[in-house]
């Protein structure tokens, strides 16, 4: 669905990376500018700030989150497995 | 993390446990900042009179202080607030621990934190012995503070008392 | 509309029931262990408390958290303690503005009083009843944060909030694969 912004796996893992590193970068700035200026608000200023630009960074479908996009497997035209998608298939075959 | 409500509730949790760890190391840190307290309590006037409470002939004290205090540097960035109070130290016979508020106030700012008042009475707090009668023993004055910080650990001192004086004999006998 | 998750239901067996149930005890029981080992080590009956009042007020307000101690050491003046009333069920956390300590007995006589009110708490004790003792005591508070239980006080004033709170677990519970 268009409103479910998806991203492929790579996608995903540099997503899961940027999000992490984000956030603990945001906390660390924030403590550190904080206790130096003596100012609690300006920590959660930081990393509430942070957060916020975190999310503006991961959560859309941006185009480089997109550069891997999934192979599907042509389908193949049987009458009794129309329910499932050969996902299965795929996932085989990049493990190995 | 495949759609927006994974990367979402990732990023969320994520952000909780990392604030945690940030409230937790706010509150650590916090007791490692140094500060000096300093503040003196000088008695001006002690009275006693007697009253009859609880069917017994009881001495209340009537005091009159001037404060003098400076605890603008336990105002650090977690310092939520101040909790200041007079408090009156004493032994008799029966009891060889007697702690009494005389006075307190509250601190907001650092710039409230210079104390300087002058003929303060025990006006809110009634000064009464646990027994109907003080016997004239010794009571140290000193100002006591209790930190309420924004996140962390409550931190409580007192200063040192300079004076030591006695209980007088009731006004009133 | 439902069809995937009505086919998803009918296919659930026995054993994937009894599955989801054991794990949702092993949560429980995983959390009952960490609450009493801190009430252990805390020496607290209680460890941790939610501000239900705004007597302690600008320190304390509704929803704020309280970690409680018990050290060894005597009750002293100044300390905020936790106490509770004999045939009071509400504990109560206020300041202690006086204190006797008996030369015989060792026995401490406690009054408190709410910094935000302006008489003592004699009122909130039962009556004829002039001081506490150590044994009223819970815990001493140490520790503090912000608004975290704000969802106790939630659950408290709006008490359908817990029945709606349950249904949308089992509701998760059962659709969850996990």
């Amino acid at each position: 669905m268009w409103f479910e912004w998806k991203i492929d796996f790579e996608g995903q893992k540099r997503a899961e990376l940027i999000s992490q590193v984000g956030i603990i970068l945001f906390a660390v700035i924030g403590f550190v500018v904080g206790f130096l200026l003596q100012n609690l608000l300006l920590t959660f200023q930081i990393f509430g700030g942070g957060i916020f630009i975190t999310a503006l960074i991961v959560l859309p479908p941006w185009s480089f989150y997109n550069q891997h996009p999934i192979q599907w497997l042509p389908s193949v035209q049987s009458d009794q497995d129309k329910h499932e998608p050969e996902e299965s298939d795929e996932l085989k075959e990049k493990s190995t | 993390m495949y759609n927006l409500a994974q990367r979402a509730n990732a990023i969320f949790a994520f952000a909780m446990t990392v604030q945690f760890g940030l409230l937790l190391s706010i509150a650590i840190s916090s007791l490692y900042l140094t500060s000096n307290p300093i503040g003196k309590v000088d008695v001006r006037e002690l009275n006693i009179w007697l009253y009859n409470y609880d069917n017994k002939e009881t001495e209340f004290a009537f005091i009159e202080m001037n404060l003098d205090a400076d605890l603008t540097s336990l105002f650090n960035w977690n310092t939520k607030q101040l909790f200041v109070a007079v408090i009156a130290e004493y032994e008799t016979k029966s009891h060889d621990l007697n702690q009494v508020v005389l006075w307190d106030s509250i601190i907001q700012s650092k710039e409230d934190a210079h104390i300087k008042e002058v003929k303060v009475r025990n006006e809110k707090y009634d000064f009464v012995d646990i027994t109907p009668k003080f016997g004239e023993v010794e009571a140290k004055y000193s100002i006591y503070w209790d930190l309420m910080p924004y996140v962390g650990f409550l931190v409580s001192g007192k200063t040192e008392s300079n004076q030591t004086i006695s209980f007088p004999a009731p006004d009133n006998n | 509309m439902f069809e995937e998750e009505i086919r998803f239901l009918r296919k659930m067996n026995k054993r994937q029931l009894a599955q989801q149930i054991l794990n949702f005890l092993m949560i429980i029981s995983s959390a009952l262990m960490v609450w009493k080992g801190l009430a252990l080590y805390t020496n607290s009956e209680s460890p941790i408390v939610v501000v239900l009042s705004g007597s302690m007020e600008p320190a304390f307000y509704r929803g704020d958290l309280l970690f409680l101690g018990m050290p060894d050491e005597p009750v002293r003046v100044g300390d905020i303690c936790v106490f509770k009333i004999p045939g009071r069920d509400v504990p109560i956390v206020h300041r202690v503005i006086k204190l006797h300590d008996e030369k015989e007995t060792g026995k401490q006589y406690i009054l408190t009083k709410g910094d935000n009110n302006q008489v003592d708490d004699r009122g909130l004790y039962n009556p004829g009843q002039l001081w506490i003792h150590r044994e009223h005591i819970v815990g001493k508070v140490r520790g503090f944060l912000p608004y975290i239980g704000i969802i106790t006080i939630l659950m408290n004033d709006y008490p359908q909030l817990k029945y709606v709170l349950i249904g949308f677990l089992g509701l998760y519970m059962l659709v969850n694969r996990e």
